[in-house]
């Protein structure tokens, strides 16, 4: 397996006495250039999980296991698994171009072959006329499309993806969608996606997990999705059965 | 709702009128004289528009050492505040928000210069605390030995003053900008995509905060440009910084050099215009 999460826990200590659990043994297993959606409701864990596997925060036990190595103690700069936060964070003081370079800057990339790959990338998220702009003159799904082709242009091994398009309207929220799809499918990336939406971790992952209270699931097959009562699939295939009958 | 609006717009012109009236027409009025002065058309021994008294400062090396050392110790003194207001604020901004360290650090704030001045010659003066111990440790033979800090060539004693006033300040400023600026997260961002620790202070922190705080940056640089108490009793007799000039010209028994004094008034007002015009481009 390619990604190979083994029992993985996380607590916080609270004001009370007891501590607060928010990841209980969390096993997960992902195939190379797959992606998984992480369902679950806000505060259930999802991030700590996405922090761990980056190295921002650290695990209590359980291991990390990416491509046959360990990784729990290697630090975030080494792991290769990018990370992007709810909000498209752009570093505010460079422009569109340095903000994609950066992550080959810091590798030390020769001139010659960044200047190729950020031109690129930047043709390929149809932002090259505002490379020399700085975020703040840039739109919500403009800035996120930058964050995005940041992330890709290094090649991680994993990229780790915290409800990139919370934020966004519906339409652009489409829009960013199949952009990452086609950049996935284009870059062969691997990826693990958390949202809370149902209907977006279907469009976005080749394989399903939820998340509840710190306990994560994994789903092996359609069928066993359609009958995990915590997803509510089901629910939401008859609401829109009825919803479409009443209406006809 | 037309009536909310003119009242609002009253009172915005009112403010900007008052403005004017208070800070802007005296600030113009004052520069207008000291230049009008510098060239002799008012004064107490006004004598027509002449250029004297501007050849008579220009022609002397006086105005250019003391231009010189003022812009190269507010250089320094810039440099050395930044510098430790960003590694203090760095590595100690979750205890700069709150308790003792943050008292700590607001402390030297309500500090006026004079005493910052008083404190330099406690210390390092060459019968100073810092002299006294050193002999009495044996790492001097006599208190001469001592390279005393009040009145030294370098002036050193006056960018240590001005930097134990402003210091704390960007301390506490970069504490702030760091919480406010989400520096950590971009910090954590920084190092998913590969950049080591000193990568990310390089790359990220310091240029991001820095440029955050290019305003106060160069209101501390005009600051110790303009400084006057502390020069005045740390620094040598020549050269001066360029207050301490002026003032030496304008409180001169010779009253014949006094629209000297005007001359250096108009100089300091330029290239302090000079500086503002530069770092608002800067920032546009």
């Amino acid at each position: 397996m390619f990604l190979h999460l083994h029992e993985i826990s996380k607590s916080y200590p609270s004001q009370t006495s007891e501590a607060q659990h928010v990841l209980r043994s969390c096993s997960l297993s992902l195939e190379r250039e797959a992606t998984m959606s992480i369902l679950g409701r806000s505060g259930c864990g999802k991030t700590t999980l996405l922090k761990i596997i980056a190295g921002l925060e650290q695990e209590d036990a359980g291991e990390i296991v990416l491509e046959g190595r360990r990784l729990n103690e290697t630090p975030a700069e080494a792991r290769h698994c990018v990370y992007l936060y709810q909000e498209p964070l752009l570093f505010p003081h460079l422009s569109v171009w340095e903000n994609i370079a950066f992550g080959l800057r810091v590798r030390r990339l020769d001139s010659a072959e960044l200047r190729e790959r950020v031109s690129a990338m930047l043709h390929e998220i149809d932002l090259t006329a505002h490379a020399a702009k700085l975020p703040h003159e840039l739109s919500g799904g403009q800035r996120q499309r930058v964050a995005f082709a940041r992330a890709v242009v290094v090649r991680p091994t994993v990229l780790l993806l915290d409800e990139p398009f919370a934020a966004l309207d519906s339409e652009t929220r489409a829009a960013m969608q199949m952009l990452y799809k086609s950049l996935a499918a284009e870059h062969r990336i691997t990826t693990l996606f958390v949202t809370h939406d149902l209907k977006e971790a279907m469009i976005m992952g080749d394989r399903v997990a939820s998340m509840q209270s710190g306990v994560l699931r994994q789903y092996s097959s359609r069928e066993e999705m359609l009958t995990a009562p915590e997803l509510g699939l089901q629910r939401e295939i008859d609401f829109w059965e009825t919803f479409t009958l009443s209406k006809l | 709702m037309t009536t909310k609006k003119s009242i609002i717009s009253l009172a915005n012109n009112g403010g900007i009128a008052l403005y004017c009236l208070l800070v802007v027409f005296p600030m113009l009025a004052a520069f207008v004289y000291a230049f009008l002065y510098s060239f002799g058309v008012v004064g107490v021994f006004s004598e027509g528009v002449t250029v004297r008294h501007w050849a008579a400062l220009f022609s002397s090396s006086e105005l250019a050492r003391s231009i010189g050392l003022s812009i190269v110790l507010a250089f320094f003194t810039t440099l050395l505040s930044v510098f430790i207001g960003l590694l203090t604020g760095l590595a100690l901004h979750e205890h700069l928000r709150k308790g003792v360290f943050s008292t700590i650090a607001h402390i030297p704030l309500a500090i006026p210069p004079v005493v910052a001045a008083f404190a330099i010659i406690q210390l390092c003066s060459g019968s100073g605390f810092a002299a006294r111990l050193l002999l009495a440790c044996g790492v001097i033979g006599s208190l001469a030995e001592f390279p005393s800090l009040v009145h030294d060539t370098l002036g050193i004693g006056i960018v240590c003053a001005f930097t134990l006033t402003a210091a704390p300040f960007f301390a506490l400023l970069f504490a702030a900008l760091y919480e406010s600026e989400n520096v950590r997260h971009l910090e954590e961002l920084a190092a998913t995509l590969g950049a080591s620790r000193l990568q990310r202070r390089w790359r990220v922190s310091i240029p991001l905060l820095v440029r955050r705080a290019g305003a106060n940056i160069t209101l501390l640089f005009v600051a110790v440009l303009g400084g006057y108490e502390i020069p005045l009793l740390l620094g040598l007799q020549s050269p001066q910084m360029l207050s301490v000039l002026a003032h030496r010209k304008y409180a001169m028994f010779d009253l014949a050099e006094k629209p000297q004094a005007f001359v250096l008034a108009v100089v300091y007002t330029a290239l302090v215009m000079v500086l503002l015009v530069f770092f608002m481009k800067k920032k546009r």
